[in-house]
C-alpha cells in the first residue's frame, strides 16, 4: 500500500527539520525521513550559528547545547598582522548533534512524522502527485505526496531526480576537514580565522573555542587551488606547528557549496532547502542558519501552494523570489568575491587585509551583510583589476 | 578495468564527493560509499576528497 502525506521532507538536518516543523504547525501532514540511524551524527560541521535571537525564531535556546557565546573575530592574513573585530552576541557554538536532534524533536512535537534509517531512493511524478521511494531497514516503502522537499544536504540527489541540476565543479565547493582538539589554550568567545595560500588555499583555517580547553580546529580549501596537497595535509601542518601537544577527540569532514545561488530551487512538486539548494554563504561558508531560514520560507510557500491546490514549479517559485530578496541577491555578490579570492596571491591577501581592517572598523554587524559593503570592498580592490575578469 | 578505489579506512562518509560528481555515480549510505558503472573516471571526486580516500586504480 502507498502511504499518503501532503509533503515528504528528505533529510533531517537543520533545513529539513525546520521545514517539517513549520509545515506541521500550519496543519500540513508531513513525513520527515533521515537515512542516518542517528540524527546529527556523524558531525560534519564547525558548529557556529547565531545569533541567539535568530535561533529563537526556530527553537528555544537550550543552554545544554550551547557550548560557547561568540563575541569577537580575529582574522590573520598571511603576513601575520591581526585584524580584530568585536561583535558581541554575534553567534554561539552549539553541540550540533544535540542541536540537530532538538530540531527534529521540535518537528515531531509540531506534528510531523519522523523516520530514521530511512533513505529516499527516487521519485516519480504521477497525475500531479509525487511518489517517493524509500528504503527502511532493507524494505522498500512508497509514499505519495503533493510535494517533496530535498533537504538532503551536500550529497543531495532529490534535485537531480526532480530535474534540478545541482552537481558543482571544483571551483564551486570547499573541501573541509576538522579536528575537535583538546588540551589547547586560547581565548574564549573568539573565532580565529587564518588565511593564505600556504595555510588554506582559496579558503581559510579556523580555530573555534568549544570550552574546557577544547576547540574545533579545521580548514576549508578550494580543490581548484590546493595543488598536490589536500585539506587534511594543510590541517595537519597547522596543528603540528601550533598545537603539537593537542589530542583529537573527533574528526569531521565534508564539502561546502560556495558557488552562490542556484537559478531555481523549485521544479514541479519539488523544492530544495539548505545545502541541497546551495544556500550556504559563499564567503563565510556557513549554512546552518541559512538552511533554517530557507526551510521556514519554503514551508510557508508550500503550505500556500497546497491551499491553492497548485504545486507546479510556477506556483512554488514564490520561494525563489523570497530567497533572492532575503539572501540570494547578496550571495551572488559574495560568490563573485569568492571567485576573485581564489585568484589572490599572499601579497594580494595582505593588502586585502589592510583594506578590510579599515572598512570593518566602524561598521555594525548588519552592515557587513549588505550588497553595499561587498560593492565597497570590490571598489577598494581596484588594484586587482586584471583579476576582475574572473568575476563574471 | 580502470575504476575508482575507495579506502574505507580513510573515508569519513561525509558525502562531499557526491556534489562534484556530474554522473550521479556516487552513493553514500551511512558508512558505505559505492561508485557505480555510471562513473566516467573524470577525477573530480579524487581531487575533492579532503582526506584522500579515493584513488584511480586499474585491475
Ligand atoms: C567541516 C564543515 C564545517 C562547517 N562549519 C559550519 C559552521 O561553523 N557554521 C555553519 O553555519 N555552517 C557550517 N558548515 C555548513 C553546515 O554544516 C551546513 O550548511 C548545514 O549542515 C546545512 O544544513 P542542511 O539541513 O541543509 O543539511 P545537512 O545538515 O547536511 O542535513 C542533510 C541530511 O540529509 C540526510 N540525507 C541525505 N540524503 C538522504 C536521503 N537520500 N534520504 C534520507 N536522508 C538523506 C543526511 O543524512 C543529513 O542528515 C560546515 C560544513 C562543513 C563540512
Ligand atoms: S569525500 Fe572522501 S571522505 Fe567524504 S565520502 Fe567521499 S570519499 Fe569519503
Ligand atoms: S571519477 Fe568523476 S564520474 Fe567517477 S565517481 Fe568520481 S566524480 Fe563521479
Amino acid at each position: 500500500m502507498t502511504e499518503q502525506y501532503d509533503v515528504v521532507v528528505v533529510g533531517a538536518g537543520p533545513g529539513g527539520s525546520v521545514t517539517a516543523k513549520t509545515l506541521a504547525a500550519r496543519g500540513v501532514s508531513v513525513l520527515l525521513v533521515e537515512k542516518r540511524q542517528e540524527i546529527g551524527a556523524a558531525l560534519r560541521c564547525a558548529e557556529v550559528v547565531g545569533p541567539r535571537p535568530e535561533i529563537r525564531r526556530f527553537i528555544e535556546v537550550d543552554e545544554g547545547w550551547v557550548l560557547q557565546d561568540i563575541d569577537e573575530l580575529w582574522l590573520f592574513p598571511p603576513g601575520g598582522q591581526k585584524i580584530e573585530k568585536r561583535l558581541p552576541g554575534c553567534g554561539v557554538l552549539v553541540d550540533r548533534k544535540r542541536f540537530d536532534k532538538a530540531l527534529a524533536i521540535a518537528a515531531a512535537d509540531a506534528g510531523a512524522r519522523v523516520w530514521t534509517k530511512t533513505r529516499a531512493t527516487g521519485l516519480t511524478r504521477e497525475d500531479g502527485r509525487v511518489v517517493v521511494t524509500l528504503r527502511h531497514l532493507g524494505t522498500d516503502r512508497r509514499v505519495a505526496a503533493r510535494v517533496v522537499v530535498g533537504a538532503d544536504g551536500v550529497e543531495s540527489l532529490v534535485g537531480r531526480w526532480g530535474g534540478i541540476e545541482t552537481a558543482l565543479g571544483l571551483t564551486g565547493v570547499f573541501s573541509a576537514v576538522q579536528y575537535h582538539l583538546t588540551g589547547i589554550d586560547g581565548p574564549s568567545g573568539v573565532l580565529q580565522f587564518f588565511f593564505g595560500n600556504e595555510v588554506a588555499p582559496g579558503g581559510y583555517l579556523w580555530v573555534f573555542p568549544k570550552g574546557d580547553r577544547t576547540a574545533n580546529v579545521g580548514v576549508c580549501v578550494s580543490p581548484a587551488c590546493q595543488k598536490d596537497r589536500r585539506a587534511l595535509d594543510y590541517l595537519n601542518a597547522f596543528v603540528a606547528a601550533r598545537y603539537p601537544e593537542a589530542s583529537s577527540v573527533e574528526m569531521a569532514m565534508g564539502g561546502i557549496p560556495i558557488a552562490g545561488p542556484l537559478k531555481s530551487l523549485v521544479a514541479d512538486n519539488v523544492v530544495l532547502v539548505g545545502d541541497a539548494g546551495h544556500q550556504t554563504n559563499p564567503l563565510s561558508a556557513g549554512g546552518i542558519m541559512n538552511a533554517m531560514v530557507a526551510g521556514a520560507m519554503a514551508a510557508e510557500v508550500i503550505a500556500d501552494a497546497l491551499a491553492r491546490r497548485d504545486v507546479s514549479k510556477e506556483s512554488l517559485s514564490a520561494y525563489d523570489q523570497r530567497w533572492r530578496e532575503t539572501a540570494g541577491n547578496l550571495y551572488r555578490w559574495h560568490a563573485r568575491l569568492r571567485r576573485l579570492y581564489l585568484k589572490l596571491s599572499d601579497r594580494d591577501l595582505d593588502r586585502l587585509g589592510e583594506v578590510l581592517a579599515a572598512l570593518i572598523r566602524d561598521r555594525q554587524p548588519d552592515d557587513l551583510y549588505s550588497i553595499e559593503f561587498v560593492a565597497t570592498l570590490l571598489r577598494s580592490m581596484a588594484w586587482m583589476l586584471p583579476k576582475f575578469r574572473f568575476l563574471r | 578495468m580502470p575504476h575508482i578505489d575507495i579506502d574505507p579506512e580513510k573515508c569519513g562518509y561525509c558525502g562531499g564527493c557526491v556534489i562534484v560528481c556530474h554522473d550521479d555515480a556516487i552513493d553514500l549510505l551511512e558508512v558505505t560509499l559505492t561508485i557505480s558503472d555510471a562513473c566516467t573516471l573524470c577525477n573530480a571526486c579524487i581531487v575533492f576528497c579532503p582526506v584522500g580516500a579515493l584513488e584511480m586504480a586499474d585491475d
